[in-house]
């Protein structure tokens, strides 16, 4: 057998052995019935994701809980600015528009006491941070609510999003470290043990949703909210321990800060040009002209017969900006929605969460995402030959 | 499959399965790599399929999920072979065992049969799993020119291997052929 057959050999399909399969579907089959059970999980974006980067701090909010008005400096909350790492001068501007306003809604069951205390919202995205008190958990083990329903003015979000907040901060160069600065703890594999205990013996939970349609938007909008049950969780498995709802209702309130830019921009050969553009602090929203392609899919069932599937061809990616002082920003878009509007199968529609603060009057062009790169690190700093650049004037 | 990818971090479990069936050879493979048997490989897998699930919705780039999930197994297959030496120091445990089934195992075991255990993964992850240097860089935590270097040998490992075969049975695998048989 020559070199290149036997590297043929290497690469072809062989038979899974029984006991690995058989390991395997009981895994899917476990969590088949984990999602029936607990209802559906329906994340698109964590308040744990994505820490690499910086994460800087992001435009105004407003929570306003019925009658209360302060005006007072309002406190972030650890969470919040390890995700959204605010300068001081992004504070003050916020504070001295008046955007931003302390609040101070608790709800306590069975001894616990649950506080939204912070929000951060546009029209397409809103992040809450609550402060969950009298509940504890040993080092590295994870709280969760069993369930979460939310919606906004009536209807549910396109999708929601939370989780407990871990603790670790991660610098400029990818290190972690807790949010006191104290060096991370590990496991015996090598793996991160999370701190979601404060030293004050809170925690902190921290919810994103995204709206559901384009103008659909989350300002001024009233909020409910219902934290089912508290409990651990591990390995995609829910282990109950508090029965209780915890219940919040209050409006989401928040300047707008948006830019819009009509465009006609083709983007190469890729068959998409960019027709509009709408860039607040915190997100993106772009329109493109991008007739409709099906694109079909192999792949196998669960018995392992070959089935295809139909998909939709995308148009290229949003992945940052470039501002007018030259600095480039790629990588910095998050979790979001795309797809055809479905009322015209030739216009694609794509808007997400980015975990930058963006002067909207700042950004001098687009980039879309040319050639993919190759690994993580280089969709950081992307050079200009992977990339559509859309100029804005 | 990023769309697979995109459903199952909204919580789809059938996208997720299908995605991750999707990806069973290239697991089994890598996993096999490390793990000398069959056993272990499937714990291995196991474990890595809830730590995908649980932990998808963290992934940031859909285009990066191959690494992350390669990641994620070459981790747990670590694990195991920690705890193995753990319990019991043994020269065989990097033999390559004579488990075979079907006839087309039998021949993907005896090319990696062929390779040191150092240079299988790397080929593993560059000719099946179809990761670029600069990824399986990323995924072992090494420097891309120790990648390159151990896929060169890894090739030349076969090559000496195959060719040295080749001499020995050369006069056979002709008469073989000429018979039908199988070289």
């Amino acid at each position: 057998m020559k070199k290149e057959k036997a590297i043929e050999t290497l690469q072809m399909d062989i038979v899974i052995p029984d006991i690995v399969q058989q390991r395997a579907d009981l895994v899917f089959g476990q969590i088949k019935q984990e999602k029936a059970g607990k209802g559906g999980k329906t994340m698109i974006y964590s308040g744990k994701a994505a820490r690499k980067g910086m994460w800087i701090a992001v435009a105004a909010v407003v929570l306003v809980l019925g009658t209360v008005a302060c005006a007072a400096y309002m406190h972030w909350s650890s969470g919040m600015e390890e995700k959204f790492n605010a300068t001081q001068e992004q504070k003050e501007y916020l504070e001295e528009s008046q955007i931003t306003m302390p609040m101070s809604n608790s709800v306590t069951k069975e001894g616990i006491t649950v506080t939204v205390q912070q929000s951060i919202v546009d029209a397409h995205f809103a992040h809450i941070s609550f402060r969950v008190d009298g509940y504890h958990v040993e080092e590295g083990v994870q709280p969760d609510f069993e369930y979460v329903v939310t919606t906004v003015d009536g209807d549910y979000p396109s999708a929601t999003g939370g989780s407990f907040f871990d603790n670790l901060h991660v610098d400029s160069n990818g290190n972690f470290t807790y949010t006191d600065g104290t060096p991370v703890k590990e496991t015996a594999d090598g793996s991160i043990i999370a701190k979601y205990e404060n030293d004050d013996c809170s925690m902190e939970y921290i919810m994103t949703l995204m709206t559901n349609q384009k103008d659909n938007s989350f300002i001024g909008k009233p909020i409910h909210i219902e934290f089912q049950n508290l409990g651990t969780v591990s390995k995609a498995a829910y282990t109950p321990d508090i029965n209780a709802t915890w219940t919040f209702d209050f409006t989401l309130e928040a300047s707008e800060q948006v830019r819009t830019i009509e465009l006609s921009q083709s983007l190469g050969d890729s068959g998409a040009t960019v027709t509009k553009a709408e860039i607040s602090p915190i997100s993106f929203y772009v329109e493109y002209n991008f007739p409709l392609q099906k694109v079909g899919i192999d792949g196998v069932d669960e018995a392992g017969n070959a089935i295809q599937s139909t998909t939709f061809a995308e148009a290229p990616r949003l992945t940052g900006v470039r501002l007018k002082d030259g600095t480039q920003l790629t990588g910095i878009t998050q979790g979001g929605s795309e797809g055809y509007n479905p009322d015209d199968t030739n216009t694609y529609i794509l808007y997400c969460a980015i975990d930058h603060i963006i002067d909207p009057a700042e950004v001098d062009a687009l980039l879309f995402v040319k050639t993919r790169p190759e690994t993580q690190q280089e969709y950081y700093n992307m050079p200009e030959d992977k990339l559509y650049i859309v100029p804005l004037n | 499959m990023n769309n697979l990818v995109k459903r199952a971090q909204r919580g789809d479990a059938d996208a997720f399965t299908e995605l991750m069936q999707s990806q069973m050879q290239n697991m089994y493979k890598a996993a096999r790599a490390i793990l000398n048997n069959d056993e272990d490989v499937a714990d291995a897998v196991a474990d890595t399929l809830l730590v995908c699930w649980e932990k998808i919705e963290q992934l940031r780039k859909v285009e990066f999920f191959r690494t992350w999930m390669t990641k994620i197994l070459i981790n747990k297959c670590n694990d195991i072979l920690r705890k193995k030496k753990e319990l019991h120091y043994d020269d065989e445990l990097q033999e390559f065992p004579e488990e075979t089934q079907e006839y087309n195992n039998v021949e993907w075991m005896e090319v990696m049969k062929c390779l040191d255990e150092k240079y299988r993964l790397v080929m593993i992850l560059y000719y099946v799993n179809g990761l670029t240097t600069a990824q399986i860089s990323e995924v072992l935590n090494m420097p891309a020119s120790t990648v390159r270097t151990r896929l060169a040998r890894g090739r030349e490992q076969i090559a000496i291997v195959y060719q040295i075969g080749e001499k020995r049975n050369g006069n056979r695998n002709v008469s073989e052929a000429a018979n039908g048989g199988r070289i």
